[in-house]
């Protein structure tokens, strides 16, 4: 009773604010402080000037509540931080546990001067270079335009995962990840750089504006057409993969909509298809015949089935689902899904104006929330090296986040990924230790290779390099057999923290940061303080009282057999340095580290 | 979620301190008036086939005129299919699995399915995972359940154990998850042994105090522990079973080949393993479907036809059933881009050195497809679950599945 009141009012409230704009339009304080300037639209897409004015106007909703004001702490900047973008420094604390909710959460929805744009081009062979050419001639054109091809998609993973560490529109690269998790594509199918790069580039555009528009540009999408199958898809003979995933994925939900409202879908969507990697519209391909698409009967084509979809009450209410869950990581209650579904709806599904709406929500901020929801492969590489301040180059990140199961551009499957526990298992809470140690520079390659202690105790193990390297693809191989379209997720049992160490010397990777200098103001203090500094440096949440004391006992016991009395760390730099390095990887190899 | 105190640490001494909760388990499961039936002692390696196989193309109906006018660009004539009988025949890349067939050591299974279908790829590999129409909802997978109730304390941490990426929902347990290996030679954490020691120690670490600000973190770190426990409890076993592990039989060069490989070396390793899981995917052919599948077939069939004659080594490897599924069949009638859709009903294979081959369950008329166009099933796909469980694992299905269902007669 108590939950439905307090959900009634606060339908009111919100839809009050949506429909009346306040006078005072309001002006994002966080700009000013981080020094980025006022940009008065945001998108420059085809939709951008439509709605930019009621856009504006639904921007100035709401304000948190008092509640949240009156607590607000660096535990609340961190989670939100977490949450909305890649992690949150030190000083990123500090900043906005002074400046307070609102100004955070403005600054998340400012707007940038320019919406970034990764500059590349459109691989294809030329077919009249072929004509007439030696069979060795054909291989090797064909062979060096995959290979530009696939350097491409390097070096736009590198650029995007730079961006998420840079951390400087942390919200909109967060929601673009969302996206990248809903309307999915994988360049395995795609199989080209271009059309997954020009995906990317919508779902950023898009990110926090109007689904609609989102929702009608994936639907002539051409990444999407080809991983769904529409290229395929003839009145002569119809596939409805696209038209399936579309309602169970992306609009509605399974239970929401009939068999034979996919099979009329599809039908809705035949002719959508590619040419030169471009979208095309084959009208000889269209089936312009009549269709009833959930009760609605018309010559649909793929904007009078959006229109339908759209107009679906569980369209927003999975939409909200899978939004609250992705930025709460637990499944919402009926009725919170039916307030931010209201609110959706309310906003003509503005992205952003539910999204505000969430962060400020005070739910957000349960216990059952803050500090509970597992860290993604993204999360835990960038939010540490964010936490590090250091900058790996975009490909050994790339090569990270994918030993631990995600590899960006190339989801699992048309769902995404699944997220939440799913995402660590015996085998990957191991490997993101050795990644932290990798990063730290307390695993080498030595340690790799060396022989392994543990089981020399059990007997003698010969040859133990020769197994190690047994099996192993290099980074070279990885691409090829991704290129070649072979590449299933499982493959990358054979990736492993070699693979990682190998790609960081190529590229130069040097652990550059000094936590004797971070940690200075403590290290004359006691092992409580020391630890709960380096804790607080390294990990997203706050960690319980059993962990600080078994890392108390820890940096105890090593201090002691390296001769650094308590409080003295500060005299011997170098010694000190690698005793705090062997501490932070505990730290990023604990279940503490893990969470966000 | 009866189970969401606990935290998935299985202690190999056999003693943990939410001890309490499993008798609380142990006692549910009997309330259901089943009695475990005697342990035969197999070991299951359950091979998923991911995407929705397209049983028709795997276990093709020769002699059916239908099927060849359903499938006029994907279909295989019935003189290159490996035939079993009048009417049915393997497709052309299985040659292995025809000669265990000879040898009366491959069951097929066929029409299989569950009431109401559905096409969704993740809604219906959710209903295999956990034997349950309501999917995860229902809770736990059922392998996940059957470690719960049949071995409870007693489990080890390798009981059962995923090799691959992708870890499958059905070994999913709050209580007794599986252990998942990608490479056995990277499942481990680098430090030296002080290092390892202390992260040991973490592994241990319980809730000190209680603090209601932090109830969501406290409740995901207790998994989460569990799971580093377990981590560190597998991953020198582990290693040491699969680098010291030689067979005189060479498995293909593909992932498959080298996870049945490690499935063979942990088997034989005396670990306490009995469940095994192993995956296969790219099953989802909407579009030229022949190359694709053949491909998928020959990995298939070549992996398997060395882990068969891997198996046949040992007494250990004799006593393991290998159960190949998929999350659907596909749509009878092909489409225009020389693949299929999604459909429902089709087969599995159940194979191993005491298997009784042959056929079971009945192949599904192509005269009487159902009003979407779809095989109909003719047998509950739980009826192969059952017959491992009370056969093979001297488990109650009524304590795993909460139901029976009518034994097939390929074990026991």
């Amino acid at each position: 009773m108590h939950f439905a009141t307090r959900s009634l009012l606060r339908i009111f409230a919100l839809g009050g604010l949506l429909v009346a704009p306040t006078s005072a339009q309001h002006i994002p304080t966080g700009q000013a402080e981080s020094g980025q300037p006022a940009r008065s639209t945001r998108g420059t897409g085809p939709a951008a000037g439509r709605s930019a004015a009621r856009r504006a106007a639904r921007r100035a909703v709401p304000k948190a509540p008092a509640a949240l004001a009156a607590e607000w702490s660096g535990r609340h900047v961190e989670h939100l931080l977490n949450r909305a973008g890649f992690g949150a420094t030190s000083a990123e604390v500090r900043r906005w546990t002074e400046a307070g909710p609102d100004a955070l959460v403005d600054s998340l929805f400012a707007d940038y001067p320019t919406l970034a744009r990764f500059p590349h081009e459109k691989h294809s062979v030329d077919r009249r270079k072929l004509i007439g050419a030696s069979e060795e001639t054909r291989r090797k054109l064909i062979n060096a335009e995959r290979r530009a091809d696939r350097d491409q998609t390097r070096d736009f993973v590198d650029w995007w995962t730079t961006r998420m560490a840079a951390g400087e529109d942390p919200l909109v690269e967060r929601m673009t990840l969302f996206w990248h998790g809903h309307f999915t594509s994988s360049a395995r199918t795609v199989r080209r750089s271009a059309p997954m790069i020009r995906q990317n580039d919508k779902l950023r555009r898009h990110a926090l504006g109007s689904f609609e528009d989102l929702l009608a540009d994936m639907l002539v999408d051409p990444a999407l057409l080809i991983y769904l199958d529409n290229d395929a898809n003839k009145k002569s003979s119809p596939n409805e993969n696209l038209a399936r995933e579309v309602m169970e994925l992306f609009t509605l939900g399974v239970g929401n909509y009939s068999e034979t409202d996919v099979t009329e879908a599809a039908r809705a969507l035949t002719g959508y298809t590619i040419g030169d990697q471009e979208f095309l519209f084959r009208k000889s391909n269209h089936d312009q015949g009549r269709k009833e698409i959930l009760g609605i009967r018309g010559r649909h084509d793929a904007k009078d089935l959006a229109e339908i979809l759209l107009a679906q009450p569980a369209c927003a209410e999975h939409l909200a689902g899978r939004i609250i869950e992705y930025f709460e990581g637990l499944p919402p209650a009926p009725e919170r899904v039916q307030i931010f579904a209201h609110i959706l709806r309310e906003a003509d599904y503005e992205i952003g104006v539910m999204v505000r709406a969430l962060l400020l929500d005070l739910d957000f901020y349960s216990p059952d929330v803050i500090g509970a929801k597992v860290a993604s492969p993204v999360d835990f590489v960038i939010g540490t090296c964010r936490r590090l301040g250091i900058q790996p180059s975009g490909d050994v990140l790339n090569l990270a986040t994918t030993i631990l199961g995600q590899q960006l551009l190339s989801p699992p499957n048309v769902k995404g990924w699944e997220g939440g526990m799913a995402w660590l298992t015996t085998a990957s809470m191991m490997q993101r230790g050795n990644l932290a140690g990798a990063l730290l520079g307390v695993v080498e390659r030595e340690d790799v290779y060396a022989d392994d202690e543990a089981l020399a105790a059990l007997g003698d193990i010969d040859e133990l390099d020769e197994v190690l390297m047994d099996g192993m693809l290099s980074m070279d191989e990885v691409m090829e057999s991704m290129e070649e379209g072979e590449m299933q997720t499982d493959t990358l049992r054979s990736l492993s923290i070699s693979q990682l160490l190998r790609a960081m010397r190529r590229r130069g990777y040097e652990a550059q940061f000094s936590l004797v200098d971070a940690l200075q103001p403590v290290l004359h203090g006691s092992d409580e303080e020391v630890v709960a500094a380096l804790s607080a440096k390294l990990l997203a949440i706050e960690p319980p009282a059993e962990t600080r004391a078994m890392l108390v006992r820890n940096l105890a016991k090593e201090r002691a057999e390296r001769d650094l009395a308590e409080g003295a760390m500060a005299s011997d730099r170098r010694r000190s340095e690698y005793l705090l390095r062997r501490l932070a990887h505990l730290i990023l190899s604990l279940p503490e580290a893990q969470l966000g | 979620m009866q189970f969401n105190n606990m935290d998935g640490r299985i202690d190999r001494r056999g003693f943990l301190a939410g001890a309490g909760a499993f008798a609380g388990l142990a006692s549910t499961s009997l309330a259901g008036g089943s009695v475990a039936p005697k342990d035969p002692g197999f070991n299951l390696v359950m091979l998923q086939l991911s995407g929705g196989n397209d049983g028709l193309s795997m276990v093709v109906p020769h002699a059916d005129d239908i099927y060849h006018s359903l499938r006029p660009k994907t279909r295989h004539e019935a003189s290159t299919v490996l035939r079993l009988d009048d009417y049915r025949g393997l497709h052309p890349g299985l040659r292995s699995l025809r000669s265990i067939w000879d040898d009366g050591k491959l069951a097929i299974v066929e029409g299989l399915g569950y009431a109401n279908p559905l096409r969704s790829h993740f809604k219906s590999m959710d209903v295999w995972h956990t034997g349950h129409l309501d999917g995860r909802n229902s809770g736990p997978g059922w392998i996940g359940r059957l470690s719960a109730s049949k071995w409870g304390l007693n489990a080890v941490p390798e009981l059962a154990i995923h090799l691959g990426a992708n870890t499958p929902y059905s070994v999913d347990s709050p209580t007794h998850p599986a252990i998942s290996v990608e490479s056995p030679t990277g499942y481990r954490w680098f430090a030296d042994s002080a290092g390892v020691d202390a992260y040991a120690a973490a592994a241990e670490l319980e809730t000190a105090t209680d603090e209601p600000h932090h109830r969501g973190r406290n409740r995901a770190l207790a998994q989460i522990r569990g799971l580093l426990h377990n981590a560190q409890e597998s991953s020198v076993s582990i290693r040491a079973t699969s680098m010291r592990y030689t067979t005189s039989v060479a498995y293909p060069r593909t992932k498959l080949g080298a996870s049945l490989r490690d499935a063979a070396a942990i088997l034989q390793g005396g670990l306490g393993t009995r469940i095994i899981s192993v995956e296969l995917a790219g099953f989802d052919t909407h579009a030229d479907q022949r190359g694709r599948h053949a491909n998928l077939m020959e990995t298939l069939d070549e992996a398997l036809g060395a882990f068969l004659r891997d198996l046949e080594r040992s007494e250990v490897g004799r006593r393991t059933v290998v159960m190949a599924f998929s999350e659907f069949g596909r749509r009878a009638h092909e489409n225009g881009s020389r693949g299929t859709d999604h459909g429902k009903a089709g087969p599995a294979l159940v194979l191993g050195p005491l298997v009784k081959g042959g056929l079971y369950g009945r192949h599904p008329s192509l005269s009487e497809l159902d009003s979407q166009g779809d095989l109909a099933y003719t047998t509950d796909f739980r009826s192969v679950y059952g017959t491992i469980l009370e056969r093979g694992l001297g488990a109650s299905q009524e304590s795993v599945l909460g139901a029976s269902y009518p034994l097939l007669r390929f074990l026991g």
